[in-house]
């Protein structure tokens, strides 16, 4: 009996993930590691880790929301009629509002219960984007940010019908303002283009008929709830992706996710954000396949992708957005976060192109290569070097037990390089080591 | 072969002698264009103000420029008089005034709308490349041309160019040789990793620049000026940067604060004076070593703003607009077509121009590419 249990056990140790596995997985997926997190990861077998993963998703719970946040964003009846002053005072308090929520989601990006659920949050943030500049409405962007982490490993189908009716997405994208005499294109447009077809998957009369299926759709005036209003709504004949009927935004969304080209376009999409730039179409085609038949379960196709030898063989080929530089920074260095250094977490991300809630364009950040330029590349490093002289005195106390380069790079780079480097535990040596460029990769 | 090659190849030859860094202080012969963004949509009708249209102060009551404070340059148009650089080079025919830009179906959000403008496409489509990629992929790059472009300032590079050139993004040249010397190269080799190679073609490119800045900027003069405004110490950069043996072919500058939705005269009129200060003293240097004719001045906005103004005594997104270029090869003069005053649509004017006319010109006159893509659009012959 005993020698079963040891044949299993080591059974179990050769498919267990190895070092350069465990910090191969934590970077894609949970925003970096601790040396805790690598510990435990390395007891695990590749399939064990991503089931570890997908179920700790599910975990619904998220750390205190910042107080208020409905409050801030009710406008006063008698906005118009206040002073300039009085107005900037109200904007204000929104915007810090906003910079609280951005605070809590970093919150929660660094704790190791939700990484890999917030990842996920980040994905689908930067898929039906939504602005904070443009919506201006902190409760809104919060709502939406909850919606997603509800759906990030749900059913896709119910995650496309549920955005299109976000509050803030219905302010976004104008759906607000569409409706019959006068259409707005605008939702329709992005509803195929990036939310689930990709383009050359339509023309611009399905855009046009698809927007006035949308007509009417609102955000009611307490701005509390979605809300439908007939009088704007067109209820004539609509002619969509070669079918006809009296259609509404919902049967819109139901005839698009039935084209096969929705989940070959978000499988394709997962791949390139957690694989490779380069997609293998082969493997996207059958992995859509099993995300169609599952009827969109967004957990089906990650595991499948995790799963894949293409996952495990694409090591340290991406480059770290801006968030997942910042946060695995601060996990490698197991750093204590205080509030301020929240502040310098937000501004950091911001300047180097990264400001949460705030993509560029409904096109989200293109993220890969176009996170790096001249001067971004001169603040990332300055960034790295700044926390290693402000932190030091807790980075050394904190004992990461690193002796030589050998060890510095086993923990720290995401593969292991062949080259020999000088290393004493000091500030300059972990400046220099961690502006390695081979540390921005994951 | 362009005719830059041959200057390029000399000036390379020139590079393998061993020269003084003094024997360099003299400039290249190439040329330089300016890119000047107007970011957040410059108000054009009180820049250069349809004094004679009705409808211009009846849509305006508030925030209209009247035409006693206009430097008069036509029967409909005059001159803001913050800008008396600018107008003293109007008069010396050295500024074409390109009036109606836009673009069909025009877009009113920012980021959108520069987006189009940049890459010049159409208002529902996406580009990757900006106006300006085909034009300098083709630049073989040299010592004295580390890189060939440069953005100046703070805001990023935008959409004008294409992951395949490495802009060079900087606030100050001091600044930049300092922090730049400080980074660290990656020594790693990985086979086949695009993403590394992408770090160390772009750190080889900030050494190169950085090399060069060094090597030919050190010693250059400025014996102007500039104001102490962010708009002045980027074109002062700038003139550095042209003044030196070093060949840049494009330079951007972005002029941010247009945005003008409340209380826009004041704003606006401090905007313009910034901007007029600002080229007037680049453009006094320039002339000063007799390089004003191997710079072009290009100003753009993602838009203009509307006719109409709104309750806060300002203006709100608009569409077409009417820019500036200057430079010492222009023949002065209006050019485009103002935008019917009487015609608008939502209270916004319809274009008259489209962008890639302009692009068109600058291809084809400045950068001697008669065969850009632009090709088919009307040719402004300012050049």
């Amino acid at each position: 009996m005993k020698s079963i249990i040891l044949i299993l056990l080591c059974l179990n140790f050769l498919n267990a993930l190895t070092l350069d596995e465990s910090k191969h997985l934590l970077n894609r997926t949970s925003f970096g590691y601790t040396q805790d997190d690598l510990e435990i990861f390395q007891k695990f077998s590749k399939k064990e880790a991503i089931s570890y993963l997908l179920n700790s998703a599910k975990n619904t719970s998220v750390l205190t929301p910042p107080s208020d946040i409905y409050e801030v964003s009710k406008r006063p009846t008698n906005f118009k009629s206040l002073s300039r002053d009085e107005k900037q005072k109200i904007r204000r308090a929104k915007n810090k509002k906003a910079r609280e929520i951005q605070a809590w989601w970093y919150e929660m990006m660094l704790n190791p219960q939700y990484a890999f659920r917030e990842k996920m949050v980040l994905f689908w943030h930067n898929h039906f984007v939504s602005s904070y500049k443009v919506v201006k409405d902190p409760n809104f962007m919060f709502k939406q940010n909850m919606m997603y982490r509800e759906q990030a490993l749900g059913d896709f189908a119910a995650f496309v019908h549920k955005s299109s009716k976000d509050l803030a997405m219905l302010v976004y994208l104008d759906s607000n303002s569409n409706k019959k005499s006068h259409p707005n294109e605008n939702y329709a447009r992005e509803l195929l283009e990036l939310f689930t077809l990709g383009e050359g998957h339509y023309n611009e009369e399905d855009i046009k008929e698809a927007a006035r299926a949308f007509t009417g759709w609102r955000v009611n005036r307490k701005k509390i709830y979605f809300k439908k209003i007939k009088k704007f709504h067109d209820y004539g004949k609509k002619s969509f992706l070669g079918q006809e009927g009296h259609f509404d935004g919902e049967d819109i969304i139901d005839i698009v996710l039935k084209q096969e080209q929705t989940s070959r376009f978000i499988v394709s999409k997962l791949y390139k954000e957690f694989i490779s730039v380069k997609t293998n179409d082969k493997l996207v085609n059958d992995i859509a396949k099993e995300f169609e038949s599952s009827s969109y379960d967004i957990t089906r196709a990650m595991r499948l992708l995790l799963l894949s030898d293409d996952f495990w063989n694409n090591k340290a080929n991406l480059i770290k957005s801006p968030v997942e530089l910042i946060v695995s920074l601060v996990k490698n260095l197991k750093l204590e976060i205080s509030e301020k250094n929240y502040k310098f977490i937000l501004n950091t991300a911001k300047n180097l192109g990264q400001d949460l809630f705030n993509p560029p364009n409904v096109k989200g950040w293109e993220g890969g290569e176009s996170w790096i330029d001249s001067s971004s590349i001169i603040n990332r490093g300055e960034f790295i070097q700044k926390v290693i002289r402000k932190k030091w005195k807790s980075i050394k106390s904190n004992n990461l037990n690193i002796n030589n380069y050998k060890e510095f790079q086993a923990y720290f780079y995401p593969i292991s390089l062949n080259t020999e480097e000088v290393f004493t535990a000091n500030k300059k040596s972990y400046i220099r080591l961690l502006s390695n460029a081979v540390y921005q990769l994951k | 072969m362009y005719r830059r090659d041959f200057i390029r190849l000399s000036l390379i030859s020139a590079s393998f002698l061993v020269l003084p860094v003094e024997s360099f202080a003299k400039h290249s012969s190439t040329k330089t264009l300016v890119l000047v963004e107007l970011n957040g949509g410059n108000d054009s009708l009180n820049t250069v103000v349809p004094y004679s249209s009705e409808n211009y102060y009846k849509l305006r009551k508030n925030i209209a420029i009247k035409k006693e404070s206009l430097t008069i340059i036509s029967d409909e148009l005059g001159i803001h008089n913050k800008l008396s650089h600018i107008t003293k080079l109007y008069e010396n025919n050295q500024v074409a005034i390109v009036n109606g830009l836009g673009y069909d179906k025009p877009n009113l959000s920012h980021f959108r709308s520069i987006e189009i403008v940049e890459t010049a496409s159409q208002s529902n489509e996406y580009l990757k490349k900006g106006w300006l990629s085909a034009e300098l992929e083709r630049y073989s790059l040299s010592e004295t041309t580390p890189t060939s472009a440069m953005v100046i300032g703070k805001r990023k590079k935008g959409h004008l160019f294409s992951k395949e050139i490495d802009v060079i993004q900087l606030k100050n040249i001091n600044h930049f040789m300092k922090k730049s010397s400080k980074l660290t190269r990656s020594n790693a080799d990985m086979n086949n990793n695009t993403a590394l190679d992408f770090f160390k073609k772009q750190n080889i490119s900030i050494e190169k620049t950085n090399k060069a800045l060094n090597r030919y900027t050190k010693n250059t003069v400025i014996k102007e000026k500039f104001e102490t405004t962010d708009i002045s110490k980027d074109f002062e950069e700038a003139v550095k940067i042209i003044k030196s043996p070093m060949n840049i072919p494009v330079i951007k500058i972005a002029h941010s604060g247009y945005d003008t939705h409340a209380g826009q005269v004041e704003t606006h009129e401090t905007l313009l004076k910034d901007l007029d200060d600002a080229i007037g003293s680049f453009v006094k240097e320039l002339k000063a070593d007799n390089l004003f004719d191997e710079v072009l001045i290009v100003t753009y906005s993602e838009f203009g703003r509307r006719v109409k103004e709104n309750g806060s005594f300002g203006t709100d997104h608009g569409t077409a607009s009417s820019q500036f270029v200057i430079g010492g090869k222009v023949k002065g003069g209006l050019y485009g077509k103002l935008p019917d005053m009487n015609k608008l649509i939502k209270n916004n004017l319809i274009y008259t121009t489209e962008y890639t006319s302009l692009y068109n010109t600058i291809l084809s006159s400045w950068f001697e590419d008669k065969n850009n893509a632009y090709k088919h659009s009307e040719l402004l012959t300012f050049l």
